[in-house]
């Protein structure tokens, strides 16, 4: 099993797209932290305006964990993307390519080969997160210094600095969950198709149609939202309410998991029973 | 707008002045009370309590020169009323203004002057200050600010024996707009879109407890200076 979830990583890290995913982390951390370096302190006044007439305020507020706030913010929506084009490339690729039948006359399980490949594409997963939170967490916090954070979640909080780096933590696992769901359902189309086109573009069509659904305040929603993954892969935000709301949080990680375990269960019954022909 | 409300002051306090406090007397009293004090050091616990900020009891070291410099020090971040950051009766009191005393009244067990003062400056925001004084202590025991920009100020005073009889206690109130911030800077996007009145207001409370009062240790100006140089 282990053999086979390297090979998958190799396979993986083998194709050049697998980069994009980590070359556009990169370049728009590299931007927009340029950009904050310009002009962040006018966003911590336009946080702190109405506070400037009233008060002294005293203390830098504009630091590397404010600046991973607001990438984290700017970039959530980018994130299912990157991620979509491995999982979901992962089955429909081989079985485009004609290498799914080739490799399936091997010695080796439909259960493992598929369970490897998920852990492979939920290890990019994992990297593109953690390439994200190295460089707008760790980098912005070498550039811009650390202190205490100030965000816009609900009220204007203002967290000590001991409080936040735990904060972080909790958000990066949970926005790495968020993500791992989207890999699964990629990961789901992926062994419904033989073109990797397919997978990504599906996923993100779900995706994008549950987001503005959960985010539309109509009342026709309200039953609805509650049962769209979308409403709960975003929790990670929670973590920045002053007083953090633990059921949710909780019921938002039962939620995801539950997605996920369905997800690859559905992908495991239908890959163990399809005919494959390419 | 000032004459006027000078003699609207006048009319209605027409019995007090009877009564033939001078409210200069009780005022230059106070400011020559604490006179002395050329500067002090204190540290600072800081509560804040407004509807829309949340944020941790804070602590802060306060650095005062007199006439006027004010100097803080904290770990991270910290917020102090700009009215009050610093306790100088001197500077709450003003120079240039025409003093009237309205009356005698109870503040639990002590009897207080009421006095309040209108700013000669036509620049100044501020229209009127109403103080409440204990004539035997020399104490502000209160002081209210109404301005031009609207809201009101209030400060509550607490003394507890404290070196030249400086404040242990500062309860702050007053009247703050509310948060009216773009989506593009909150990130948040599950937000009702119900029009915000970016003029509204709530009110806010800060509470600043005092302790190690360090009065008359001749602090340099360029701590005063280097802070400028920081900002």
């Amino acid at each position: 099993m282990v053999n086979l979830i390297f090979i998958e990583l190799k396979k993986v890290f083998g194709r050049k797209r697998s980069y994009i995913g980590f070359l556009v982390i990169f370049i728009l951390v590299s931007i927009l932290q340029a950009a904050m370096w310009v002009e962040g302190q006018t966003f911590i006044d336009l946080f702190t305006q109405n506070l400037q007439d009233t008060f002294v305020l005293e203390g830098n507020l504009m630091n590397g964990y404010f600046i991973s706030f607001m990438l984290m913010n700017s970039l959530w929506v980018l994130l299912p993307f990157l991620v979509t084009f491995v999982a979901g490339d992962s089955i429909a690729g081989e079985a485009h390519a004609g290498t799914l039948r080739l490799m399936l006359t091997r010695p080796v399980s439909r259960t493992s080969l598929i369970t490897a490949k998920y852990i492979a594409s939920v290890t990019y997963t994992f990297l593109v997160v953690l390439l994200l939170m190295i460089l707008s967490l760790g980098i912005s916090s070498l550039i811009f210094g650390t202190g205490d954070l100030i965000v816009f979640s609900k009220t204007l909080n203002i967290f000590p600095e001991k409080e936040v780096l735990p904060k972080f933590l909790g958000a990066f696992g949970f926005a790495f969950l968020g993500m791992t769901l989207v890999t699964t359902l990629a990961f789901f189309f992926s062994v419904l198709t033989n073109n990797s086109i397919g997978p990504i573009v599906g996923t993100m069509a779900i995706v994008l149609s549950f987001t503005i659904i959960t985010n539309l305040n109509l009342q026709v929603f309200h039953v609805i939202r509650k049962l769209l993954f979308t409403s709960y892969i975003n929790s990670w935000t929670l973590f920045f309410d002053y007083t953090i709301d633990w059921r949710q949080i909780y019921l938002s990680l039962l939620v995801s998991v539950m997605h996920i375990a369905a997800l690859f269960a559905a992908t495991l019954w239908i890959f163990k029973r399809k005919d494959i022909l390419s | 707008m000032k004459k006027a409300l000078i003699l609207l002051i006048l009319t209605i306090s027409l019995p007090a002045l009877s009564q033939t406090k001078d409210p200069n007397v009780i005022l230059n009293s106070l400011k020559s009370k604490y006179s002395t004090i050329r500067d002090y050091t204190v540290d600072a616990r800081i509560q804040v309590d407004v509807a829309f900020l949340k944020m941790a009891e804070k602590q802060a070291r306060i650095y005062y020169k007199f006439p006027d410099k004010v100097h803080i020090e904290t770990e991270g971040f910290a917020l102090l009323p700009k009215r009050a950051a610093s306790f100088d009766p001197a500077s709450f009191i003003g120079n240039d203004y025409t003093a009237v005393y309205i009356k005698n009244e109870r503040w639990g067990n002590t009897a207080v002057d009421v006095i309040k003062t209108i700013p000669h400056d036509p620049e100044s925001d501020v229209i009127l200050n109403t103080f409440w004084i204990d004539p035997v202590k020399k104490q502000i025991m209160q002081f209210e600010i109404n301005s031009k920009s609207g809201g009101a100020f209030q400060v509550v005073f607490e003394y507890n024996n404290q070196p030249y009889d400086l404040p242990q206690r500062l309860t702050v109130n007053f009247d703050v707009k509310d948060m009216n911030l773009p989506k593009t800077a909150t990130g948040e996007i599950n937000v009702s879109d119900k029009k915000k009145d970016s003029d509204k207001s709530s009110k806010g409370k800060v509470t600043i407890t005092y302790s190690n009062y360090k009065v008359n240790t001749g602090l340099d100006d360029k701590l005063f200076s280097e802070k400028k140089k920081a900002k």
